[in-house]
């Protein structure tokens, strides 16, 4: 079975936010007091109780003005960094491709995950003395029961489209190579951190949208696993070593002793 | 709108103005996306850099208040270069009747003009055709006069649109006059709140006309409505001068009596030759076994109008002290009317006020403004919570006509009840009051009100509104069948047929099977009227029958019969050449009209400036429109110093009108949280301002506190040569709910539309500083 | 200091200064006890981007020069050098407190701290933290074993220390390979966190840790040394004849990690990085010549490494140079990637400095309790030579 994505394309995305307020209701997250802000994006980033989040951005170019929205959520990387630096198992990297948080009873809050999400996209409920953390699960309950992300189904001008993510690939190239001129050509999560369920197309650049397009452009996981396939070998042969080391020199320091 | 959101996808062309879909009406969205996939372009002309113009292909900045030029320059455009549908004009329209010798227009005013207003003699047609279009009388070269004015350097220099862009715009939009294209239009508010709104929406309608994109699938002129169902409560008269179903409100002077009412306000041709029907099946409806042809139907219980009774005339008497008692029902007039200030004092001098909402609203807590002192105001004021839509059952209508059932989901919080729980209440109650006696309790105490005794039954109602027949009491098929002598009995002959099955009504079907194959999905709610998706259909197709576009076709006659995929809005039994000059059945002369004499202010749309405006008008001596309904003095000087920036109110997708719903509902308040104020970087920069700065936006009628939003998505337009800066504010914000802020209609003028009353809340004039 | 008068009973000789230690430790607690009870959010300025903070950071200086504690016991007990016999003790003591205001620190950043076992029972082997946990609690145990064997010296309990003495050997090889791997993999964290900057982001980040731990022993055990000489009046030049040797040692690795930080710059093209004249540019140079550069050099200047000044500057150079990187990595280098600062909140620093007090109280105590700065003599060494290392048999 193939893994399930997201393509999401920002040139159709008209910034009404209906996704911010689905993945509240969905996953039943209380509001939390903002304040104006001048480019609209509220709150003005991703916390505990908004776990997607609707970004506006003003590009000025020349004399001319774009302004695009983009939705961010954690990516559900195919290999996921979160999943692979907990030491307690916390997180599930599901068939379907979603990447939960699923026991959170065994989490000990080191919050490795968060620092290394390579998007960030790991928020933490600070103001909780047992404080956990909290990401999108790309609505996993929804997903088992056939039904698509609560963003994705709320989305009404299909910005936010559904499926197979090798199909929306495949899609997601031929949007831009049907329209060139329009597109800018870049999948991101196509390569990003190894890539990841949610594809994004753009009109813009990436990194207009605030995104970080110096992302690692590999698994994490796969090098973080190179590393640490050495420690059980490390931990046998060392003391081995250590112990013949310890035997030969003592052998030698007591020669030396009876040299004297 | 004439067409319907769905149908939005088959558009070449979408022209929006006045009007933010992406913001405001994000399904509507949907489709424009469809359709961009299918190669259609969006342009948007806004003042503001909206979401909408974000996902256009052009988007044209314009003043606040200078559709007309914008428009009539398009008009133009398609005029002098030959683009305009000549098939379409020619026979669906009345560019080809002659007008009065009279008629003439002269520095801003039409023949006619006197102190009370126009005398519209002149205004009439002479009986005589010239298909030739030659005439020089004729409407369609008297239009190509007017709008020949209207040359792009004049609309730009008005409007503040660069030149070559409005030109690429002329063109882009003048090629859906290209047969087979199709060109839609779509409105809202921007277009209708003017000193001259209606003429905003005549210029609409009249450049669709001419571009043959009326009653063509993605064509349309196409009202993008305020609220879920606001096009249901206007077609239940909700405006005071309607009855339901756009029937005329009897007038004390016009219609004293049943004879003269059905004399006058029915036309002689036209389908309206049919309202006598409709409006003595609403009195038998009303009035029951009472209703007899004997005591004319009991037309004399219904009060007559005997002046202006809009929003702004109301507040006005109530400042005076005429009005003493006051019901706001799913309404905030204290943030979402005009010169809220001056509303708010005025409420002061009420005996009473019932209060019906979900909560308690800045209405119903006027006497608690900041700006108000509660020892020194006497209104008891009643507050009746009520249920949300969600809380209740009944109907809502979209913007594209479709009545669609809502079930109830939850029952209302506490000692809420639903509106109708209310009004069955409040109406028994009344007529108990009566039952003992009153100066005239006739039309109350004989006024049928069948809906159940304890609990109201809701079917009964939608029955009644869907219109039986007396004998049995069954739901008639649809508004055909209504007669005017008491036969028939029908609360609103244009929800006829919405309800006429009890089984299955239409209004509660939800099949999302297409037969039509354009997506008419005609068993999915009921469409009024007779389930027409698309209206004035008959200029889907060429005279003699054949589609304009075979591949977008509505009908196409075969030679034998029509092959349809609409409901026919006209007579599908006889030959197209029957039908071919009559395609607009609603009016008289059954052909649309680029020329209408029926407007207050001219046949014709004129560039007027709004009441406040930094610029003489240069199309005319003629500064403001003639007819202008003007409810107060306060307003700025043209060119104020004072007052030097233009000032827009906009809406935002996350609150609901006044906010009284949404400034409630924590997820949306956590999106918007306060009031703000937008303006340039530019008039930043000049004032020295910068964003969250709170600054002080002041007019003649007040001024508010605000925090500032500095934006590249508003830049300063050049007008008359001038760098006209526009500051814009949303006005969902009040001093109640969640979510408080300023209430921007404490700034916006007391101005209203000459035939509608609509206020001018789109363009007046503000200054601006720091607090 | 330790004196063969006292062995009755334990002492502590209090002075103003401890007085006002202590002081301070009485408002630690009282942090620790509100942080324990509210948790994370009230008590510091972390931030879902600054998400580790000042107590996780303590952890990887602290670990860092706790690593003289590895590499002295190596050289001293595994190679049996004798050079190093007097101030090996010194090392381990100032380990063991390194690694248990890391393991204290540890919880003290945990939010869900009543779950601290489970890594142990939910085996989460691909995540390199759950190494570094594994290893910093083993060694950190076997470290309070080898100090147990110290402290049985003079606590009478003849069983529990010979049976400490037996299994000393094993635990001193186990005890080896654990700080070998974990400082590796306290590096190999920075792997996952590819927003640190690209100076010092690399796979190669675990040698790095690892080589710097080592090469910082040396110089920490002659500042620890030096300053417990002059706290308590104990000729510091006695010391020297054993310190030099170690700190050539130290020298050589810091060679070692010279040439390999050159080719890895090299081999990943991220000198432009190094020069780009940022914050962190700036600190990479700052961190690799003062601080790593200018100690080599003094330590491989006979004259300077063979006088007092000179030894402690390098070492006091060299120290710092080690605890920079840590800081480098952990805040100057992740700065880019986010939008938020961040500074600690008082009670972060109270923590923080509470905890670094408080080991060195205990440091205090230890040393003037038990046989610590007296070193080991030849005939306990050749006692402990009487035990065959059970490893090597198998």
């Amino acid at each position: 079975m193939g893994q399930y994505g997201v393509l999401v394309d920002v040139t159709k995305c008209i910034g009404c936010r209906g996704c911010q307020t689905a993945c509240k209701n969905w996953n039943d997250l209380p509001a939390v007091k903002t304040t104006f802000t001048a480019d609209w994006t509220n709150p003005p980033e991703m916390n505990f109780n908004n776990i997607t989040l609707v970004g506006f951005h003003t590009i000025e170019k020349d004399d001319k003005v774009q302004w695009r929205a983009a939705k961010v959520q954690c990516f559900h990387c195919l290999e996921p960094t979160c999943f692979e630096v907990c030491f307690v198992h916390a997180y599930n990297k599901t068939p379907e491709g979603a990447v939960v948080y699923a026991n959170p009873e065994i989490c000990v809050g080191c919050r490795y995950c968060q620092l290394a999400c390579p998007f960030h996209n790991i928020q933490m409920k600070w103001d909780e003395v047992f404080s956990r953390v909290r990401k999108c699960s790309f609505c996993y309950n929804r997903l088992v029961e056939g039904l698509k992300p609560a963003c994705v189904t709320t989305c009404p001008t299909g910005a936010l489209k559904f499926g197979k993510r090798d199909e929306l690939l495949q899609e997601a190239k031929e949007r831009i190579n049907s329209n060139p001129d329009k597109y800018f050509n870049h999948i991101y999560g196509e390569k990003e951190a190894g890539g990841t369920s949610w594809l994004y197309i753009s009109d813009v650049p990436f990194e207009d949208l605030g995104f970080n397009t110096d992302v690692f452009q590999k698994s994490i996981p796969k090098y973080t696993w190179k590393y640490m396939k050495k420690a059980p070998i490390l931990a046998v042969s060392l003391p081995i070593f250590f112990a013949a080391l310890y035997a030969y020199t003592k052998r030698r320091a007591e020669n030396e002793g009876h040299g004297h | 709108m004439t067409n319907h959101f769905i149908d939005y996808q088959h558009s070449d062309v979408w022209l929006c103005i006045g009007a933010n879909p992406a913001e405001n009406h994000p399904m509507a969205f949907r489709w424009i996306t469809k359709g961009k996939e299918k190669g259609g372009k969006l342009i948007v002309a806004d003042p503001r850099f909206t979401k909408s113009a974000a996902m256009a292909d052009l988007y044209a900045p314009h003043r606040p208040g200078t559709d007309i030029p914008f428009l009539l320059g398009i008009m133009n455009y398609a005029i002098q270069n030959n683009l305009y549908h000549r098939e379409y004009v020619v026979n669906y329209t009345n560019a080809s009747y002659i007008v009065h010798p009279e008629f003439g227009f002269e520095d801003g005013l039409f023949s006619g003009f006197g102190d009370g207003g126009y005398d519209k003699a002149s205004w009439a047609y002479t009986g005589e055709k010239d298909p030739t279009l030659e005439h020089p009388q004729c409407v369609f070269q008297l239009l190509k006069r007017h709008t020949a004015r209207y040359d792009k350097r004049t609309v730009s220099q008005i409007c503040g649109t660069p030149e070559d862009l409005y030109e690429e715009i002329c063109k882009l939009y003048a090629g859906t006059g290209e047969p087979g294209k199709a060109g839609n239009i779509i409105y809202a508010m921007g277009i209708t709140q003017h000193t001259y709104g209606s003429q905003n929406v005549r210029s609409i309608a009249m450049l669709q006309l001419l571009l043959g994109n009326i009653g063509i699938p993605g064509g349309g002129v196409n009202a993008q409505r305020g609220e879920s169902n606001v096009q249901g409560s206007t077609d239940m008269c909700m405006l005071y001068h309607l009855l339901p179903g756009y029937n005329p409100m009897p007038n004390a002077n016009t219609h004293p009596t049943w004879a003269d009412y059905r004399e006058k306000a029915t036309p002689a041709a036209g389908y309206w030759v049919n309202r006598p029907k409709f409006v003595v099946s609403m009195l038998k409806a009303w009035y029951g076994e009472h209703a007899t042809a004997e005591n004319d139907f009991c037309y004399d219980y219904i009060p007559k109008i005997y002046g202006d009774h809009s929003h702004m005339a109301m507040f006005k008497a109530m400042a005076e002290g005429k009005v003493k008692g006051f019901f706001a029902w799913g309404q905030n007039p204290v943030v979402g009317g005009p010169a809220a200030i001056q509303s708010r004092k005025a409420m002061e001098n009420l005996d009473w006020m019932v209060c019906i909402d979900l909560f308690e609203i800045e209405t119903a807590a006027f006497w608690k403004a900041p700006d108000a002192d509660p020892t020194k105001i006497g209104t008891e004021v009643f507050f009746l919570p009520t249920g949300c839509s969600y809380e209740k059952e009944g109907t809502v209508s979209n913007s594209g006509r479709w009545i669609q059932w809502r079930w109830k989901a939850i029952d209302p919080p506490g000692e809420a009840h639903s509106d109708l729980w209310i009004a069955d209440r409040l109406f028994k109650a009344i007529r108990k009051g009566y039952q003992q006696g009153g100066v005239f309790p006739d039309p109350i105490v004989k006024m049928t009100w069948d809906y159940g005794d304890d609990h109201y039954d809701i079917v009964k109602v939608a029955v009644e509104c869907n219109g039986f027949t007396v004998a049995d009491g069954e739901p008639v098929l649809n508004f055909t069948k209504l007669a005017d002598d008491g036969s028939t009995a029908c609360g609103n002959w244009l929800f006829s047929g919405y309800y006429n099955d009890l089984n299955d009504p239409p209004c509660k079907r939800r099949d999302t099977v297409d037969t039509s194959g354009l997506g008419m999905y005609h068993n999915w709610s009921f469409c009024w009227p007779v389930n027409r998706r698309i209206i004035y259909n008959r200029c889907a197709t060429r005279p003699n029958g054949q589609p304009w576009n075979p591949e977008k076709a509505l009908f196409r006659w075969t030679g034998t019969e029509w092959i349809k995929n609409d409901v026919p809005d006209f007579n599908a039994n006889v030959p197209p050449e029957e039908t071919a000059n009559n395609p607009f059945i609603m009016l008289p002369e059954g052909q649309g009209r680029f020329f209408a004499s029926g407007m207050a202010e001219g046949p014709f749309p004129e560039h007027y400036e709004p009441i406040e405006t930094p610029f003489k008008n240069i199309m005319s001596k003629q500064q403001h429109n003639p007819c202008a309904k003007l409810y107060a003095d306060n307003f700025a000087p043209v060119g104020s110093e004072e007052y030097p920036y233009v000032c827009t109110t906009h809406r935002l997708i996350e609150h609901y009108q006044s906010g009284a719903l949404t400034r409630n509902q924590p997820y949306l308040v956590e999106l918007m949280p306060e009031m703000f104020v937008m303006i340039s970087k530019t008039l930043a920069e000049k004032l020295h301002l910068k964003s969250y700065d709170w600054v002080v936006v002041s007019t003649p009628r007040g001024e508010i506190k605000a925090k500032l939003g500095v934006t590249p998505l508003i830049k300063p337009l050049m007008v008359h040569s001038k760098l006209t800066e526009v500051v814009c504010m949303p006005w969902h914000w009040g001093f109640q709910g969640l979510g408080r802020g300023a209430i921007a209609n404490d700034l916006t003028p007391a101005a209203g539309d000459a035939n509608t009353s609509i206020p001018e809340y789109k363009a007046f004039l503000c200054n601006i500083r720091k607090a | 200091m330790y004196d063969e008068r006292y062995t009755s009973r334990f002492g502590f000789r209090m002075t103003p200064l401890r007085w006002a230690m202590f002081a301070f430790m009485v408002l630690f607690l009282a942090v620790a006890g509100y942080r324990f009870v509210f948790g994370l959010g009230p008590v510091t300025n972390l931030t879902d981007q600054w998400t580790w903070g000042l107590w996780k950071y303590l952890v990887f200086p602290a670990v860092a020069l706790a690593g003289c504690g590895y590499g002295t016991v190596f050289l001293a007990h595994v190679l049996h050098i004798r050079a190093f016999y007097p101030i090996v003790r010194v090392a381990m003591v100032v380990s063991l407190m390194g690694y248990s205001v890391a393991m204290v620190g540890l919880l003290f950043d945990i939010t869900v701290y009543y779950n601290f076992w489970r890594p142990f029972a939910y085996w989460g082997y691909t995540s390199i933290l759950f190494e570094v946990l594994w290893c910093m609690t083993l060694y950190w145990t076997i470290q309070i074993l080898e100090f147990g064997h110290i402290a049985f010296e003079r606590i009478d309990a003849p069983i529990i220390y010979k049976a400490l003495d037996k299994a000393m050997p094993v635990l001193i090889c186990v005890g080896i390979m654990l700080p070998t791997l974990h400082q590796a993999s306290l590096g190999g964290l920075f792997i996952a966190t590819t927003q640190l900057h690209p100076a010092w982001w690399s796979l190669w980040i675990p040698w790095f840790f690892m080589i710097s731990s080592l090469m910082v022993g040396p110089a920490v055990v002659a500042f620890s040394c030096w300053a417990l000489c002059r706290i308590y009046g104990k000729k510091f030049e006695e010391l020297m004849p054993s310190l030099n040797p170690l700190i050539l040692v130290g020298a050589a690795l810091m060679i070692f990690y010279t040439v390999l930080k050159v080719w890895d710059l090299t081999a990943r093209g991220a000198w432009g990085y190094v020069f780009e004249g940022t914050l962190q540019g700036n600190m990479f140079l700052l961190e690799h010549i003062v601080f790593l550069l200018v100690p080599l050099v003094m330590f491989l200047t006979p004259s300077i490494r063979n006088s007092v000044g000179g030894l402690v500057t390098a070492s006091l150079l060299c120290g710092v140079g080690v605890v920079l990187n840590r800081t480098n990595v952990m805040f100057t280098g992740m700065a880019p990637a986010y939008t938020h600062s961040y500074f600690p909140s008082w009670m972060e620093w109270v923590g923080f400095a509470g905890l670094l007090v408080g080991a060195l109280l205990v440091i205090l105590f230890f040393v003037e309790n038990f046989k610590i700065l007296e070193g080991i003599s030849d005939a306990e060494e050749a006692k402990d030579s009487a035990v065959s290392p059970v490893t090597v048999q198998g």
